[in-house]
């Protein structure tokens, strides 16, 4: 047989290009994603990409998730420096691809947490597709935040209230939809982030952090794993371990594929502020309408 | 009436995806793909002024980069052959391997430039002049490449498949 037509017979998607429903949907989803992008791309950094995602609204806006972590004992201190140190330097707001899974939700999300402000927009589908973008104050301290959401479906802007509890007995709460950097940097400072290893991961060498929770009962409740890149010290996956009963099950899993910092320049400090949303009506943070 | 922007793009996209995702798929693991075809879409979003009527083989330059990229940032310079090998050894090619496995072995050792000629008119099926535009070289190196891929492609699959006259041979030896 002539080779070109050995080839042909050779194409690894013999089935064509044909979508299933799933795949119409990761598509669509997609769509939506790009078409909320203002297309200013002078004013904007590459963007290595990926999607976004993240979870239901009030997982993006208000799932926190409490990990409390055990004393044990910290070997390999030098990496767990690092890697804090990655995703710690001042002046700098990171710019981030991520896909977030909650049990089977999941959703793409593109993030930049910076100085004073961190912006997020997101596309996932429950239902109904949805394009969200969030503007927040990093949220360090426990108590009422003020925030912005925008709902693309809707064109809807909505003043908000984001809420952060104390954390149970004095340990860091980790909010997944925030930086690592802020839960990394409470659970170094209690000298509860410990190093588990290095391992390879699609192609690159990683390093396993983990933190857990106290015993309760003699039964641990909580397991943050978090993977840094062995060469950046970058994050590239974290995850929520539900370990109540057995090894555990992933509660909640973020996949990093892009995180790099830029400067805080003037010019970065713009990705910082919520797109124009022309039309948009806006409520205030009763649901009262404003304009 | 006039379609804006957005529906313009809207068209573009839901008639060109299948093809720039399998473009992607056949080139990659399925979330590197699905993280190429998102960046090849925002680019030809962000440059929607300069995309050209026939999209395609623009679409597939753009992802052509993309994927580079994304193998430059990850140090996987050889995922694709990883891919298109599938994993059978082609030294020791064993009788559970397939026709196809085997073809994508032989392509799979092809450097680089002749894979994506073959690739561009046997997988996608583009004429000669599309896949030019595709691989970004003009239409008389393409036909080029292409005649020297065919060539090699057919070497490395009498290498790994001898015909069976060729065999024997080898087996008396």
């Amino acid at each position: 047989m002539d080779p070109m037509e050995r080839l042909i017979a050779a194409d690894p998607l013999p089935e064509g290009e044909r979508l299933t429903d799933d795949e119409q949907a990761s598509a669509d989803a997609m769509l939506a994603w790009i078409l909320s992008d203002e297309r200013k791309p002078a004013r904007r950094p590459r963007r290595h990409w990926a999607l976004a995602i993240a979870a239901t609204a009030a997982a993006i806006v208000l799932a926190l998730v409490a990990i409390d972590v055990a004393d044990e004992d910290a070997p390999g201190p030098n990496v767990v420096e690092r890697a804090v140190a990655a995703v710690s330097v001042e002046n700098s707001i990171y710019h981030t691809f991520e896909v977030v899974t909650v049990g089977d939700l999941r959703a793409y999300r593109e993030s930049w947490f910076g100085p004073g402000a961190s912006r997020q927009k997101i596309s996932y589908k429950r239902g109904k597709l949805a394009v969200e973008e969030v503007l927040r104050p990093p949220i360090q301290r426990p108590g009422r935040h003020a925030g912005i959401v925008f709902d693309a479906r809707r064109n809807l802007l909505q003043h908000v209230h984001v809420s952060r509890g104390g954390g149970s007995s004095g340990f860091p709460e980790i909010d997944p939809s925030q930086d690592p950097a802020a839960a990394l940097k409470g659970l170094r400072r209690q000298g509860r982030l410990r190093l588990l290893g290095s391992e390879e991961l699609d192609g690159r060498k990683v390093y396993r952090l983990v933190g857990d929770a106290p015993h309760r009962r003699g039964i641990r409740v909580n397991r943050l794993v978090y993977l840094v890149d062995a060469k950046t010290y970058y994050p590239v996956r974290w995850q929520w371990v539900f370990a109540r009963h057995g090894p555990g099950r992933v509660r909640a899993a973020t996949r990093f594929t892009t995180y790099e910092r830029l400067p805080a320049t003037a010019e970065n400090r713009k990705l910082l502020k919520m797109d124009r949303h022309p039309g948009a009506t806006v409520l205030d943070r009763y649901g009262k309408r404003i304009r | 009436m006039a379609e804006t922007p957005t529906e313009r793009f809207e068209h573009l996209f839901r008639s060109t995806y299948p093809a720039v995702r399998g473009y992607a798929l056949r080139r990659t693991s399925p979330d590197a793909a699905q993280d190429a075809v998102a960046e090849t879409f925002l680019v030809a979003w962000r440059r929607f002024d300069e995309v050209p009527e026939d999209a395609l083989p623009w679409l597939f330059g753009v992802a052509r980069r993309v994927l580079a990229n994304q193998r430059r940032a990850s140090g996987r310079g050889e995922a694709l052959q990883d891919r298109l090998a599938g994993g059978p050894d082609p030294e020791s090619l064993e009788e559970h391997v397939t026709e196809s496995d085997l073809v994508r072995a032989a392509l799979a050792r092809l450097p680089e430039r002749d894979r994506e000629a073959l690739m561009l008119v046997a997988w996608h099926g583009l004429s000669g002049k599309r896949a030019a535009r595709a691989a970004g070289c003009t239409r008389a190196a393409f036909d080029v490449r292409l005649h020297r891929a065919r060539r090699r492609l057919a070497a490395q699959l009498e290498i790994l498949d001898p015909p069976p006259m060729a065999a024997n041979a080898v087996e008396a030896s």
